[in-house]
């Protein structure tokens, strides 16, 4: 997948109902249910087994890029949306994209020891930011709180579009990617079903690194 | 360096180096709630926190708080096979009704209307207080503290797939860990006894603490230290000397709630007694105790009609003018040193902790 250098502004690229985003190469990723049997968790391993989750089997995935900030997009059709933790029985929509901060970060565990991976997680509950988090295993992820990353949504006729931005270089590859014209990373991501229940490890995502060049 | 106390490692429990514990002495409790109001005035006082009671006395029979917490699941089954738990509600726990203060206060009303609720609540904690069950004249009810268990085995601690709970080394004590904690309240669903509580605004899960920053410096918990009845008795397990020992593990007659949700709780009850059943000619009726033992036995397992026969004995003694050194214990003479001994010392002289409110 193609990560396009454009020149327009911010502002446009941000909003994920712009036009500059029809100029985007997209990739359409299968996801898979994160298997009940791997949870880090043994209540949910030992009485979730029969639980569906998973809910959402196909986003759609484009990235874009100024020289400056990167972006990416992810559309996904979700009928119930979830939007406000009004009750404790509610969870919010949600979607990461994950980068591996290790050379062989393996995507299943959530990294490893040494080999952490970066995601960067919107909640449709603070739909404005997306928070920084990096792992090195199942159950974890942790907030860095460096708060660079910027998102925009909308929900339209059951789908979810959201797109987040951030600086290519932060200057602090230990807890964020960093990006440069010309170079190429790998990618995932993931998507929770908040009408589900679906939190932490109850979620959807693309089982396989997906590998993103980015335009010089 | 990962914590495993209080999990199940390789089918073994670990154990922590010492373990507190509460009795509650169910004989005494008048429900006057100075506990649940000690607890409220020291802990939940801040933003998301209005409708927590991280401890709460409610009225048996009684749907509790939360509603119906009794029979919503959660805990063992056996070894590590837990049980699916409902996730009690905003509804189910009662929210923090807001009250026409404005109204009443400023708006001039003050002679016509009553301060009341705003809304039409149909739930709140303590909501069925002083119901109770039974039919006249033989109706009956006791009171139930309740707050976190700390339980040996914390179904929380295994339910948080982040581990953010962890049972202290050092007393057993069941922490949540507010840095780590996302919010996902798999805590509150396995929780058997429903003592989780789920932060709106922080988006984090909270519940007792067990007073740990009073625990260190010798201070007792707020609800123990504040219980006007002397009836909450704190100590470790492993102290011959505490009161909290000689109920539990010496004498036996202070006996744990619902130990069938397999978490082994640290908190302990001595059973309630009750007055004679009032017969159809308006005597007293000896032939069954007022509050069934079947109900009793639900509550605090098969022990707990030996423990009463127990109690009645030692009760007999001092009617006969006889010593009964499980009365004395229970009475508490000597306060506070009598009750929680290694917890002894005034409040008044605790210093604030960074980051914990004195």
């Amino acid at each position: 997948m193609l990560s396009k250098k454009v020149s327009v502004e911010g502002a446009r690229l941000a909003n994920p109902a712009d036009s500059i985003w029809s100029e985007a190469e997209i990739q359409m990723v299968d996801l898979a249910a994160v298997p009940m049997a791997v949870q880090p968790s043994v209540y949910i391993s030992s009485t979730m087994n029969e639980q569906p989750v998973g809910k959402v089997k196909q986003v759609t995935l484009a990235s874009l890029h100024n020289g400056e900030d990167i972006y990416f997009k992810l559309s996904w059709s979700e009928p119930a949306q979830c939007v406000a933790v009004c009750d404790t029985t509610r969870f919010p929509d949600g979607a990461s994209v994950i980068f591996p901060l290790g050379s062989d970060a393996p995507l299943a565990t959530m990294g490893a020891e040494g080999q952490a991976v970066n995601a960067w997680h919107w909640r449709a509950d603070k739909p404005e930011v997306g928070v920084n988090n990096i792992a090195s295993g199942l159950g974890t992820t942790q907030i860095t709180d460096k708060d660079t990353i910027l998102a925009e949504s909308n929900y339209d006729n059951g789908s979810w579009s959201v797109v987040l931005r951030r600086p290519m270089q932060t200057g602090d590859a230990g807890t964020m990617k960093q990006f440069a014209a010309g170079a190429s990373t790998k990618l995932a991501c993931a998507v929770w079903s908040g009408e589900h229940g679906e939190r932490g490890g109850l979620k959807a995502f693309s089982p396989d690194w997906l590998e993103l060049e980015l335009e010089s | 360096m990962t914590n495993n106390t209080g999990r199940l490692v390789d089918g073994k429990l670990q154990p922590p180096t010492r373990q507190l514990a509460m009795v509650f002495d169910l004989n005494k409790c008048i429900a006057c709630n100075t506990c649940t109001i000690a607890c409220k005035t020291q802990w939940t006082r801040d933003e998301g926190m209005d409708y927590m009671w991280w401890t709460i006395t409610n009225t048996l029979p009684g749907k509790g708080t939360p509603k119906d917490w009794e029979e919503s699941g959660g805990g063992f089954i056996s070894g590590n096979k837990m049980r699916p738990g409902h996730m009690p509600t905003k509804e189910d726990f009662g929210a923090a009704w807001e009250f026409n203060y404005d109204e009443v206060f400023q708006g001039g009303k003050g002679n016509k209307v009553h301060l009341k609720p705003k809304g039409n609540p149909q739930w709140g904690p303590n909501w069925d207080e002083d119901q109770g069950g039974g039919e006249y004249p033989n109706s009956y009810f006791f009171y139930l503290p309740r707050l976190c268990n700390h339980c040996n085995h914390p179904a929380c601690v295994e339910a948080c797939p982040r581990k953010a709970i962890e049972k202290r080394e050092e007393d057993g004590v069941v922490l949540i860990n507010e840095k780590r904690c996302k919010g996902y309240r798999f805590c509150m669903e396995a929780c058997p006894y429903k003592r989780i509580f789920f932060n709106f605004e922080k988006d984090v899960s909270q519940k007792c603490i067990f007073c740990y920053p009073r625990l260190e410096q010798g201070v007792a918990p707020a609800c123990a230290r504040q219980c006007p009845g002397r009836m909450r008795h704190v100590g470790y397990l492993d102290d011959e000397n505490s009161s909290v020992y000689k109920l539990v593990k010496k004498w036996k007659v202070a006996l744990p709630l619902h130990g069938e949700f397999g978490t082994g709780p640290n908190v302990y009850y001595i059973p309630p007694m009750a007055p004679p059943r009032t017969g159809a000619d308006g005597n007293p009726d000896y032939s069954k105790p007022r509050i069934p033992p079947e109900y009793l036995e639900g509550l605090f397992g098969p022990r707990v009609n030996e423990v009463l026969n127990t109690l009645e004995t030692e009760m007999q003694k001092r009617r006969d003018g006889k010593e009964s050194e499980i009365m004395r214990t229970l009475i508490v003479y000597k306060w506070p040193q009598d009750i929680f001994p290694s917890f002894s010392k005034e409040p008044a002289d605790l210093v604030p902790v960074k980051g914990v409110k004195k």
